[in-house]
């Protein structure tokens, strides 16, 4: 790794400020970070670096009437092992207890894993080999490439990168806000194919919290290869909001975690296995699958009924 | 029962009973100690003062060579010591190290083609910092030529293939990118047998390549000092790290050739290497480290790899189809077999140059059964896939299994039963593991046939087993020297490169146990470049070194007593003995007298059990069994439980054996449902060289694991111990249990990741 300036922040304005000087980074955990750094994954290598967790006040789990205040501080296991979020959030609580393994999971913050950027491992690859659309290339090398683990919804400003955030889809459901130091982002439009960042989030611009609605009931799904570490094949959340409305969301089957209202329609009378399997096959219907997961769409489906029937137990 | 094969047992006291340390558990070894508790050092570990830092050029492309280089910008970067560029006169003149009896295509140390993505090409820098020399390495301009490339050995041997290696004999060669015409085997008439069978059906089998380096990046250190003897002619030595366990000190043979050095000139400064799977791989690092030390005056080196290019070794591809004729009774008459191997790119380690494999693996497997008549075939070819490893030998009983698996399926019979009906052993192994497993698995309440039974959470349950087989390998010669101390304790030199295994652990027990020495009095130590080795070939040491150490032992129990029985007051050196490490009257064991101060002997044992090689003769069995639940939604498959029924002969260091066990079924778990080599196949680029995408098994996907020790005494090492584990590394056990599970067809190619599944089931085109 080469070296730069670690710079200790004090505060989130603090941090932002030097953010926005250009040739800087942000690191918390650092588990995504670290790794684009030793790789020179990047078509740029910051000069500063900037410490997040020298920040105080960022990473308490809170009660706010009828939110939950999560600090972009607070480590993925602290999160799901809340007993705010566990009971009022479940399928957050799951999300990050199934994110990584316990060891990135006791470093990886819920700031990061919001923040961290696409596993495509083209767009991964190191000495950033493959230059794609989202680096100032024309081509994206994985939909003509291997694409097994790719969008099965088709393109997203010339990527089919599949989202890897496991708390995304339930922050979505819930119908979380993301906090910034320059604004409020409700979590479904908070992520996006940004260059090479996967949110909204502008140079300079720092999440600060994460609001999350009180929510009697919501579940959480996973598929990956294996029981640890791996990042989603697919995964889903599904949740009621304030007026009794199943929300579903679903993640790594596009670049950005996806709302899929067709399944929502299904079970907007009630969960059964019926309804739940119709749902599945409804959030499937639209995929766009590439050369190499067509496998994935299965699994899709799979994934949305299993959440929705989580939810109804 | 089939044929049995017959062998004879000369000396390996096989039929020894009165065990007291052999066998024992709780003997926290050296090595494991060093191993468990972290304070084994490893190259990475190495650091001395003035340290720099090694690294080379790596090819960006599946297939490049250099046209020009310009250096001239990295040599002004400051903390750049050193740049070497293969068109270096001495390193020009220095071929990479290969196996003495390795033959086709030799690699240049430092060359100027990229023979696959990765490569270490063209320049190597040294200079203060990984930092520096990353920095410089880009700086480093150079011309590339890019090369078509070829990543499926199966394509490589197709008409209008691009060729890869012209230079390759053109008396030999095939198509341009083998080095040699096919092997070919048979026994009986193989039109015959199909005449005579009452069905003939076809299977296959693949894999793809897998990592060597499956937990740690392997790395070099080197420096040159003064003599200890002196430097009367000025020359120095040179320590450098021990990187393979094969050959005998490898860095003795690999960092030196061509430098014109002899032996004695070398120090290997640690016994541990980064972890691997199986043999060879002599990495270029291992040779440039000493090299580029002594251009700089005996500055140590450190060459260092990152964990994506420790993905530059590899298992090869394989692929087997096979046409099998059997009876209605499930007995095999007829085989055809066809296996195409990949090779590295300038022929890597291909099955005609291991010592082990003198038939093609498919004919190795089948010529053990007792089919009359085999016909068998192996091509092999260069690809650009990395430089492959050897080992293509352990998949020899996949296309077996799979046809005894297939016979069972189609004539409705159980698996176990179809083995039994086929395999030509010897015995009492295989009926004394099917037995032992049987018991141990459940199997006679698991077995079902295909796609009869489902979990009560809807998955698809399935089980298979599989008979596997240790062929006579016990031709290395060991040499094990002991010697009694004035402290009254035995001293062992060893100096091996270690990996997973635990020899010296074991040959201490059997060290203590042969002599009666309490085992904290056999001291096994690392002593630099002392060679345990002498010739031979690989995954031994569970036999020929114990064979060597119980030899050694022997003798030096003899010249003890012999002075011993004087100091007792005894006649003979029969009426003394040691007990506990101390020398004893047999007629009165309160007469005794300590080893302290009784003298320094030195005694040796050079060679290796008495048995044959590469005869039609089978040493011991294993029978491994695999029960699986198959989501039949999403196409996942979870290995529920696992039971190796091992026979190792004799086990001597149970901890070891059972963790070797272990460790070969966990790393088979990764390989049978998710482990791949994944290149980019527009580019040649590797696409999972980390180990989010390398997807080798957590501790989570640990599968249950219920293994037994069967010991029928009739391995060919010490006490009839053999070794253990490379057999229960292979995928395709898990194969066969899904499509015990799933019925159909069975899936033909590695791993059984959920789009194969789900297609296998139908569920996707």
């Amino acid at each position: 790794m080469r070296h730069f300036i670690h710079m200790q922040a004090t505060s989130a304005k603090e941090a932002a400020q030097n953010a926005a000087r250009g040739n800087a980074m942000v690191i918390a955990g650092g588990t995504d970070l670290l790794g684009t750094l030793k790789d020179e994954c990047l078509p740029y290598y910051p000069a500063v670096v900037i410490d997040l967790k020298t920040i105080p006040g960022l990473d308490g789990i809170k009660e706010d009437g009828d939110w939950i205040e999560i600090g972009a501080l607070a480590r993925l296991q602290d999160v799901a092992d809340s007993e705010l979020v566990r009971t009022h959030a479940a399928a957050l609580a799951e999300a990050c207890g199934r994110a990584a393994s316990p060891t990135i999971r006791n470093m990886g913050t819920l700031g990061g894993n919001i923040c961290q950027m696409h596993r495509c491992w083209y767009f991964r690859c190191p000495d950033n080999r493959f230059p794609c659309a989202r680096k100032g290339g024309t081509e994206c090398p994985a939909a003509s490439g291997d694409n097994r683990y790719h969008s099965i919804l088709g393109v997203e400003k010339g990527c089919v990168a599949a989202s890897p955030h496991d708390s995304a889809p339930a922050l979505a459901a819930l119908g979380a806000v993301i906090v910034t130091t320059s604004r409020e982002v409700p979590a479904e439009d908070f992520f996006a194919v940004n260059g090479c960042r996967s949110n909204v989030l502008e140079d300079g611009e720092i999440v600060t919290q994460i609001r999350v609605p009180k929510t009697e009931k919501s579940a959480f799904e996973k598929f990956a290869l294996r029981k640890a570490i791996d990042f989603p094949l697919v995964n889903c959340a599904a949740a009621y909001d304030g007026e009794g409305r199943i929300h579903v969301v679903m993640g790594a089957v596009y670049p950005s975690p996806v709302r899929m209202e067709a399944a929502e329609k299904e079970v907007a009378d009630g969960i059964t296995e019926a309804s739940a399997q119709a749902a599945g096959d409804a959030a499937v219907a639209d995929c766009m699958v590439l050369g190499k997961n067509e496998y994935k769409v299965e699994i899709a489906r799979t994934v949305v009924k299993r959440t929705l029937l989580k939810l109804a137990q | 029962m089939p044929g049995v094969s017959e062998w004879v047992l000369e000396g390996t006291n096989d039929d020894r009973q009165d065990f007291k340390i052999v066998g024992t558990w709780d003997h926290p070894g050296r090595q494991s100690w060093d191993m468990a508790s972290g304070a084994a050092k490893y190259p990475t570990d190495l650091w001395r003062e003035g340290t720099l830092t090694a690294m080379c050029l790596r090819c960006p492309y599946g297939h490049a060579r250099i046209k020009g280089l310009d250096i001239s910008e990295a040599e002004k970067l400051e903390g750049v010591r050193l740049i070497v560029t293969y068109e270096d006169e001495e390193i020009a003149a220095m071929p990479k190290y290969v196996p003495a009896y390795f033959s086709y295509g030799k690699s240049p140390l430092l060359g100027d083609e990229g023979e696959f993505e990765g490569d270490e090409v063209g320049v190597v820098v040294v200079a203060d910092s990984e930092e520096i020399c990353r920095k410089a390495l880009d700086l480093v301009k150079v011309d590339w030529e890019v090369l078509p490339f070829i990543l499926d050995c199966r394509d490589a041997g197709k008409p209008g293939a691009p060729i890869l290696r012209p230079d390759m004999d053109p008396t030999t060669n095939m198509t341009g990118n083998t080095f040699g015409a096919a092997v070919k085997w048979e026994i009986g008439n193989v039109e015959d047998g199909f005449k005579e069978a009452d069905h003939i059906e076809i299977i296959e089998y693949g894999r793809p390549m897998w990592n060597q380096f499956r937990s740690m990046p392997p790395a070099y250190f080197s420096y040159w000092d003064d003599d200890p003897w002196g430097n009367p002619d000025g020359e120095k030595v040179c320590y450098v790290t021990n990187h393979a366990h094969f050959p005998s000190n490898g860095p003795l043979v690999s960092a030196f050739q061509g430098m014109g050095v002899s032996e004695d000139r070398v120090r290997a400064l640690s016994p541990y290497m980064a972890s691997r799977y199986c043999d060879f791989v002599e990495k270029r690092g291992a040779q440039l480290a000493p090299v580029l030390s002594k251009r700089l005056g005996g500055t140590p080196i450190r060459m260092v790899s990152t964990r994506r290019q420790a993905f530059d070794a590899s298992v090869p591809q394989t692929f087997f189809t096979v046409r099998i004729g059997f009876k209605n009774d499930g007995t095999l008459v007829a085989v055809q077999s066809k296996n195409v191997h990949q090779v590295g790119a300038r022929g890597g380690y291909g099955d005609k140059t291991h010592g082990h494999l003198v038939l093609p693996p498919n004919a190795q497997g089948f010529k053990s059964t007792a089919c009359p008549n085999i016909y068998s075939e192996m091509e092999y070819y260069v690809t650009n896939g990395a430089c492959t490893t050897a080992d293509p030998g352990k998949d020899m009983w996949e296309p077996v299994n799979l046809a005894f698996a297939k016979i069972a399926d189609v004539l409705q019979m159980d698996l176990s039963e179809v083995i039994m009906k086929n395999v030509k052993i010897t015995q009492p192994s295989l009926e004394a593991c099917m037995k032992a497993g049987k018991e141990a698995f459940h199997w006679d309440e698991k077995w079902h046939l295909a796609g009869q039974r489902r979990l009560e959470d809807g998955r698809y349950h399935g089980v298979a087993c599989r008979a596997c087989w240790s062929m006579t390998w016990g031709m290395i010669s060991y040499n094990i020297n002991l010697r009694l101390n004035t402290d009254g304790k035995i001293y062992m030199p060893y100096s091996e490169a270690l990996i997973g295994t635990y020899w010296p652990d074991a040959v201490q027990m059997v060290i203590a146990e042969e002599m009666g020495m309490k085992l904290e009095d056999v001291i096994v130590y690392y002593s630099a470049n002392y060679p345990n080795w002498q010739k031979g070939d690989a995954a031994d040491r569970g036999s020929t070194c114990t064979w060597a150490a119980k030899e050694a032992a022997v003798r030096m129990k003899e010249r003890i007593l012999a002075v011993g029985a004087s100091m007792l007051g005894a006649s003979s050196a029969e009426e003394v003995d040691i007990v506990d490490s101390m020398l004893v009257l047999k007629a009165d064991p309160s007469v005794q007298i300590s080893l302290v101060g009784i003298g320094q002997f030195g005694e040796g044992y050079c060679g290796k059990p008495n048995v044959p090689f590469q005869q039609d003769v089978i040493r011991t069995m294993n029978v491994d069994f695999c029960e699986v639940a198959v989501d039949p939604e999403t196409g996942l498959v979870e290995i529920l439980d696992y039971c190796a029924a091992h026979d190792f002969g004799k086990v001597i260091r149970p901890s070891s054996a059972m963790g070797q066990l272990e460790m070969a079924l966990i790393m088979a778990e990764g390989r049978a449902l998710r482990e791949e080599i994944i290149w980019d196949e527009n580019t040649g680029v590797l696409l999972n060289g980390n180990m989010y995408d390398y997807k080798i098994p957590t501790a989570l996907d640990y599968p249950d694991m219920d293994n037994v020790a069967v010991e029928t005494r009739c391995g060919g090492g010490a006490y009839g111990s053999t070794g253990v584990a490379h057999a229960h590394t292979n995928a395709g056990l898990v194969g066969l249990a899904i499509q015990n599970a799933i019925g159909g067809d069975f899936i033909a190619m590695t791993p059984y990741t959920p789009d194969r599944v789900l297609k296998a089931m139908g569920k996707i085109s």
